[in-house]
């Protein structure tokens, strides 16, 4: 449950910029996940819910872009997508190392 | 009125930036780090004890150690020989952070050449974590069953280093350390292998070699 750990870490950061927006209000927050960054969207939903509690961002949106990993598959000389579970090209079988996919940040937030 | 306002910002950016501070603190300092993670039961303690003592007279070793509760992690260590070793207790808390390292540092001595970081036995949280440190090693046992790099690949891909561990029950188990290589390897093929068995120190020699050429900064 590392969830919990990114999600306050997240609010925090969230509310530090709206108070040097002087915003009253957190409308929507939206963060890009990486399908290799080991983070489950519904937990880190359910665990943001508890952290904004009684915070400017209670009613505030969390939305979540997931992008995916790449990789090149040197035998059927092509750029494939990489699902989490994946470890080799679905076309030849040859083992495949993905690149990005880790990705975690704050895109941007829309405030009051 | 309502505004979109840009962040861009890495979510555990705090964390990442201590990681950096201590980075430094333990170049300045002269000490190499690792750091050790592995499922709970998978020998961590006992591989660290038997490494921190076939190193005893040879390298200097300094030990801190993450469980939820207890300090005998620590204190079998340091019984073991570490020159320096601390518990850190969770409470909780799946894994270790940065700011745990640096605020478990104080006191360190200087004469320290390699830092073990023990984090929380766990196949998920763990690997999120920057913590300063040179190497991620995974602790991987027979026991767990040869399919546990695909069904825990973000912590196999976020190591460098592999020991495969209790190679002394291949037969009792019919799990094989070839098996459990193989399966690891197709999820990352950059890892580095090492073969032990902790309890009777068979494969101790490659590892504790490999770690004091880590300590003299040419792992």
């Amino acid at each position: 449950m590392h969830e919990l750990a990114v999600a306050e870490s997240l609010i925090k950061t969230v509310l530090e910029k709206s108070a040097d927006e002087d915003a009253t209000r957190v409308i929507r927050i939206t963060v890009v996940i990486g399908n290799l960054a080991g983070i489950v969207p519904d937990s880190l939903l359910f665990c943001f819910d508890e952290v904004a509690r009684d915070t400017i961002a209670k009613d505030a949106v969390l939305e979540i872009e997931t992008v995916s990993a790449r990789a090149f598959c040197h035998q059927c000389r092509k750029e494939i997508e990489v699902g989490q579970y994946d470890f080799s090209c679905p076309d030849c079988g040859n083992i495949i190392i993905p690149s990005g996919g880790r990705e975690l940040y704050i895109k941007d937030i829309e405030i009051e | 009125m309502t505004r979109i306002v840009k962040i861009e910002k890495k979510i555990l950016e705090k964390n990442d930036i201590v990681a950096a501070r201590l980075r430094e603190k333990f170049k300045s300092l002269g000490i190499a780090a690792i750091n050790v993670m592995s499922s709970p039961g998978a020998g961590k303690t006992t591989l660290l004890a038997n490494t921190i003592n076939n190193l005893k007279g040879r390298l200097r070793i300094g030990v801190i150690a993450g469980d939820i509760a207890t300090d005998h992690d620590a204190k079998m260590l340091e019984d073991a020989g570490a020159v320096w070793a601390v518990q850190i207790n969770t409470g909780g808390r799946c894994h270790l952070e940065a700011s745990m390292i640096e605020e478990a540092l104080d006191g360190i001595p200087a004469n320290v050449e390699l830092l073990i970081i023990e984090n929380i036995g766990n196949l998920v949280c763990p690997a999120g974590f920057d913590l300063g440190e040179n190497f991620n090693v995974m602790l991987g046992a027979l026991t767990e069953g040869a399919d546990k790099p695909k069904k825990y690949p973000g912590m196999y891909r976020a190591c460098s280093h592999l020991v495969i561990n209790k190679t002394d029950l291949e037969d009792a188990l019919g799990v094989t350390a070839d098996s459990f290589e193989a399966e690891a390897l197709q999820v990352n093929p950059a890892l580095k292998i090492f073969r032990t068995s902790a309890r009777n120190s068979n494969g101790l020699d490659l590892w504790c070699k490999w770690l004091v050429s880590v300590a003299d900064g040419k792992g």
